[in-house]
């Protein structure tokens, strides 16, 4: 397994969020995780990506741990963490003061110039590293279409544009495994699909993701395997036809029947 | 006196004004960053001591504040003699001065303006910095940006952005609560503009001074209006 999540637990005060997770993915796959609100999932992903500590449980990333609940004092685990994983958030949460070009730079820039005051690299050397950012930054923003708004603030840009901006963010740092949080719940459902249509284009190309959704169409569509969280436990997983084909799951029943009332 | 010498006499308080409103602005903003810090600590006592700090000297009126610095050491019983005043006579007799100088109470007013000020900017300071949502930090962090370079780079123009008006509005009114100097009589403005009326009885050079006041506030005003047009190319 590329990624692996052993026995992970979280609880907020008196509440256990996450009551023990396990879960493994290979690389090149996309897991989405669904379920409803209060179920765990956005703890789970935060969890991953050390935007909350775990208090128990282990992750794995290609063999290495990354993370130790026990060993949680050992800052470098943190750090380690970080750099393993790409984050997409709900609410975009690019920086206001930046252009869209600038919010992709940003923190790969800062590491350039962080190593050249440390002295490891040559003032030439940063120079060439940074216009490789610049240029990488560039032919991100081709991707996600929008290379005409390269110059942008993101107040002048839609909903779907900055989700678009963050995901290429996220991108420029290579992440070994991209992970959005509920991407779409932020923007009208007229303008999903444009952000959809990117995590689909990832996929295509292997991209390691974790998805958590509310679009089960959506995740049926590009996943190959999907979780689905309910009251802090993993209440069934399985591939989506596996997973839509579970009758005796009573939760998961009338969790995606809720789905189905919706659309009529 | 004619116009032009009671413009010069004015002028020499104003620099008076001026002085004490730049050396506050220097000293305040730092001391109430700090201040702003302590009091969203995640250390309990630090955090209680700064708050009651600040409730104390934002309770208390500037020209109380004043008073009670100016007579504070002497109360302590560090020497028999007032410290500022000692300080004056010793500048008097440094500078070899036939008028008895003011840098001491200078000193004693100058203390008690940096820390009313660093209190009420150490809210204002407090107010933007808790204004920035957590996904901003977040994003940092998920780009594995530190918790310096996210300051820097990130939260530290948007909280310039959210402070700018409070602060416009504080600093003009620093600019005129110079004239509390007058209370431990250092010749500021205001001061000089009494000792005409009370000396030669010509009392309009008391709204005269008015328009130095005013000449400054607007530089201001325009200043600061320039800094939040600068800055107003994004949203917070």
């Amino acid at each position: 397994m590329f990624l692996e999540v052993k026995n992970l637990t979280k609880s907020f005060g008196e509440t256990q969020v996450l009551q023990g997770i396990n879960f493994g993915l290979e690389k090149g796959q996309v897991l989405s995780i669904i379920g409803s609100s209060g179920s765990g999932k956005t703890t789970l992903l935060r969890c991953i990506n050390a935007l909350e500590t775990a208090d128990g449980g282990e992750i794995y990333v290609d063999g290495n741990k990354i993370f130790d609940a026990a060993e949680q004092k050992n800052k470098k685990s943190k750090t380690k963490n970080i750099l393993n994983f790409g984050f997409v958030f709900q609410s975009f949460n690019l920086f206001p003061q930046y252009t869209a070009l600038e919010n992709i730079t940003l923190a790969p820039s800062l590491k350039i110039r962080e190593a050249y005051k440390q002295k490891s690299i040559t003032k030439d050397e940063m120079k060439e590293k940074l216009a490789e950012i610049e240029n990488n930054a560039l032919s991100l923003l081709a991707k996600v279409g929008l290379s005409e708004k390269k110059n942008s603030y993101p107040c002048q840009l839609s909903g779907g544009q900055q989700q678009r901006v963050s995901i290429a963010r996220a991108l420029a740092l290579s992440p070994d495994v991209l992970c959005f949080d509920e991407p779409t719940s932020a923007l009208d459902p007229e303008i999903t699909g444009e952000v959809l249509k990117i995590i689909k284009s990832l996929a295509a190309e292997n991209m390691t993701m974790i998805i958590v959704t509310h679009e089960m169409a959506f995740a049926r569509d590009v996943s190959d395997k999907i979780i689905f969280m309910d009251g802090g436990v993993i209440s069934a997983e399985g591939s989506p036809a596996e997973l839509f084909a579970q009758r005796e799951n009573r939760r998961l029943q009338a969790f995606l029947s809720s789905f189905y009332d919706m659309a009529k | 006196m004619s116009f032009w010498q009671i413009t010069l006499e004015l002028l020499g308080g104003f620099g008076l004004t001026c002085l004490l409103f730049l050396l506050t602005l220097i000293l305040a903003i730092p001391l109430g960053l700090g201040i702003s810090f302590c009091t969203m600590s995640s250390f309990k006592p630090l955090k209680a001591v700064s708050k009651i700090f600040v409730w104390l000297i934002r309770g208390i009126p500037l020209m109380l504040l004043i008073f009670m610095i100016y007579y504070l050491p002497g109360l302590l019983g560090l020497g028999s003699l007032n410290i500022f005043n000692q300080l004056d006579r010793y500048f008097t007799s440094l500078a070899g001065s036939s008028e008895m100088l003011y840098h001491g109470r200078f000193i004693a007013v100058l203390i008690a303006f940096v820390i009313n000020y660093s209190c009420y900017f150490s809210e204002i300071f407090r107010g933007g910095i808790e204004s920035i949502s957590r996904g901003q930090y977040e994003a940092g962090q998920v780009l594995g940006m530190t918790k310096g370079q996210i300051f820097r780079k990130i939260v530290l123009k948007q909280v310039i952005k959210c402070i700018l008006p409070p602060m416009s509005n504080e600093i003009i009114t620093l600019v005129k609560d110079t004239a509390l100097a007058n209370a431990i009589a250092i010749p500021e403005i205001i001061q000089r503009a009494e000792l005409m009326a009370s000396g030669q009885a010509i009392i309009w050079p008391i709204f005269y001074t008015a328009v130095f006041y005013l000449l400054f506030v607007g530089g201001l005003t325009i200043l600061l209006g320039r800094a939040e047009k600068k800055l107003s190319y994004f949203k917070a």
